[in-house]
């Protein structure tokens, strides 16, 4: 009787192990794939705070996301600050629900053309 | 008169009984045995996607500020960063990765490397481990600067 019990025990130790690792590799595999949607939104937001700053606009923007990602409450929003006549930074948030990247760009100007001249992406 | 009662147990019976019980041991000993070592490989396999996405996240992070990237072997990438110093990543014999800045400060990630190799073009670090789909990390000034002369 008690060897059953503890037979029985261990089987379901092993159900539990196995249920946690499954989890745990399901979540790090979603957590994977947010990571890749939220960079390519950090892409596009470069792309945009780049355009707006060879454009002299300057502030914070929120910038309109497709059906796809809309749906699922994905935001993303530029803030663009001007340091000096040659020098601006573009802090770059991107996020979903439970999940957000962001990035600090500085932009320096060189023979009259803006370009990223630091990316630092956040943790 | 009372009938004749038996006072034990044959020794067929008792045979039968120590059988099974052997089997239903060895067979306790094995489910034991498994959840030990299923216990033993789940943390191991916890452990090294734990280390991996560190230096993962890592690397990104290296790659994304990248003004240039260079493999001169296929277990080793150099990376300048936007700021001007180079950070080199080397993959040992132990399959440690190991991080390497310019003050010559390292960070490294033990027995994750296994079969891994670096690759680039125009603006990412690729990096192939010859079983899963390769990893190419971006470097967002490469990107973004557009095409090289």
């Amino acid at each position: 009787m008690i060897t059953a019990i503890a037979l029985m025990s261990l089987s379901a130790m092993t159900l539990t192990l196995l249920g946690t690792t499954i989890f745990n590799q399901s979540r790090r595999t979603q957590m994977v794939c947010e990571d890749a949607q939220l960079r390519q939104f950090l892409i596009a937001g470069a792309t945009f705070a780049l355009s707006h700053i060879q454009q002299n606009s300057t502030g914070e923007f929120s910038i309109p996301l497709p059906e796809i990602s809309a749906d699922h409450s994905a935001q993303l929003t530029v803030q663009i600050n001007p340091i000096s006549p040659s020098r601006i930074t573009a802090d770059i948030e991107a996020s979903i629900p439970h999940h957000r990247l962001d990035q600090h760009l500085i932009f320096t100007r060189e023979n009259g053309v803006w370009q990223i001249s630091q990316a630092r992406l956040g943790r | 008169m009372r009938a004749h009662q038996p006072r034990g147990f044959t020794i067929t019976e008792i045979l039968m009984t120590l059988s099974l019980l052997v089997i239903f041991f060895a067979a306790a000993g094995e489910v034991f045995r498994s959840t030990v070592l299923l216990g033993k490989s789940s943390q191991d396999v916890c452990d090294t996607a734990s280390q991996t996405d560190s230096a993962m996240r890592q690397l990104r992070i290296d790659v994304w500020n990248a003004r240039a990237i260079s493999v001169p072997d296929p277990r080793s990438a150099r990376i300048s960063a936007a700021d001007g110093t180079t950070l080199l990543w080397q993959l040992d014999t132990q399959n440690n990765a190991i991080r390497a800045d310019a003050a010559a400060r390292t960070q490294q990630w033990d027995h994750i490397a296994a079969n891994w190799s670096f690759t680039t073009d125009a603006d990412s670090l690729v990096v192939s481990d010859n079983k899963s789909i390769p990893q190419r990390i971006i470097s967002q000034i490469l990107l973004t600067s557009g095409p090289k002369p």
